[in-house]
């Protein structure tokens, strides 16, 4: 169920972050400017809304039964996901 | 105040409203292990409002959850979930999961895959299962769980006959193993003949019933259900 959760999760980061990134380049931003910051906010903005579509689709009860925590699980996932987003800006440059 | 068992599930002088509607006030009910409590009521009455406090998914705006002494004023679900197991009323599994993979995901629950309704379903999705199959498969994953205090939102609703004997039979000897259950559900003709206790839900309170008594002319006498 945890890697239920995180696909989820990662699946709406990503789109999260194309669309954070198709806006600047609309623009006339190049997407590679703005990649990490696209990455870091969505990965910040699914937290809530994963929480929202699992609590619209009545999923929680299940792990509140398999005793996993719900902001637990989503925290950690975050900080997954900005740890990579911090590493790769790093080795970036 | 009642008086309150050492070991007993206790939802005390719960309240709880809504923006202009008070859906429960004061209401009090007791599981002890090893017991079946059917909670009737009619529609609306806050059947599932009630459970849904006990289980910590919604806060109610004064009055305790308590389950073997141990006082829950906030939801704190995972200490909540050592003790307790929850079959809400909406399903509750991902729809695009497989069967085994779902059943695999429960601690205790790999005896399911030998189960003769649910053994054929295995690769299936869950979105694939008929009605019955998916509220039996829920059941009996909550179930596996083990815990002491099982609650049950209409766990039969909508399902065919031959299943809901299954699952009357589970719940049962889960109640023969020592789990006490409270289950709510319209389905008085399966319910009655499985419930030692019940309550009928009515002017936002529970209204205890008496288990050794007529348990069909008492709903009826409440106004419940009609008189034979």
């Amino acid at each position: 169920m945890i890697w239920y959760l995180a696909r989820k999760y990662v699946a709406l980061v990503l789109v999260l972050a194309v669309v954070l990134m198709l806006g600047p380049a609309f623009f006339g931003t190049s997407p590679g400017e703005t990649v990490m910051q696209a990455f870091f906010w969505s990965g910040l903005a699914a937290a809530p809304l994963t929480y929202w579509e699992f609590r619209r689709r009545h999923l929680w009860p299940l792990y509140d039964n398999l005793r996993l925590p719900r902001w637990g699980l989503l925290a950690l996932l975050v900080g997954f996901v900005e740890s990579l987003v911090l590493v790769a800006s790093v080795m970036v440059g | 105040m009642n008086d309150i068992p050492e070991h007993a599930l206790v939802l005390d002088a719960i309240f709880y409203e809504v923006p202009a509607l008070r859906i429960l006030q004061g209401a009090y009910l007791k599981v002890e292990p090893g017991q079946i409590c059917g909670l009737f009521g009619l529609n609306g009455s806050g059947k599932t409002t009630l459970l849904k406090v006990a289980a910590g998914q919604i806060r109610p705006a004064s009055g305790l959850v308590i389950i073997d002494g141990e006082r829950f004023a906030a939801p704190q679900r995972r200490r909540r979930f050592a003790r307790l197991a929850y079959l809400p009323q909406t399903p509750m599994l991902p729809p695009e999961m497989r069967v085994a993979t779902v059943i695999r995901a429960f601690p205790n629950a790999t005896a399911l895959l030998d189960d003769d309704l649910l053994a054929p379903l295995q690769a299936q999705r869950v979105d694939q299962l008929s009605g019955g199959e998916r509220r039996y498969l829920e059941l009996r994953l909550v179930l596996s769980l083990g815990r002491r205090y099982v609650l049950l939102d209409e766990p039969f609703t909508g399902i065919a006959p031959r299943i809901i004997d299954r699952m009357g039979k589970v719940i049962a000897e889960a109640a023969a193993q020592g789990a006490g259950i409270l289950a709510t559900d319209h389905y008085h003709h399966y319910m009655l003949p499985l419930v030692s206790d019940a309550y009928l839900m009515i002017h936002k309170q529970c209204q205890h019933l008496d288990g050794d008594g007529d348990l069909r002319a008492q709903l009826a006498a409440y106004g419940y259900m009609a008189a034979l």
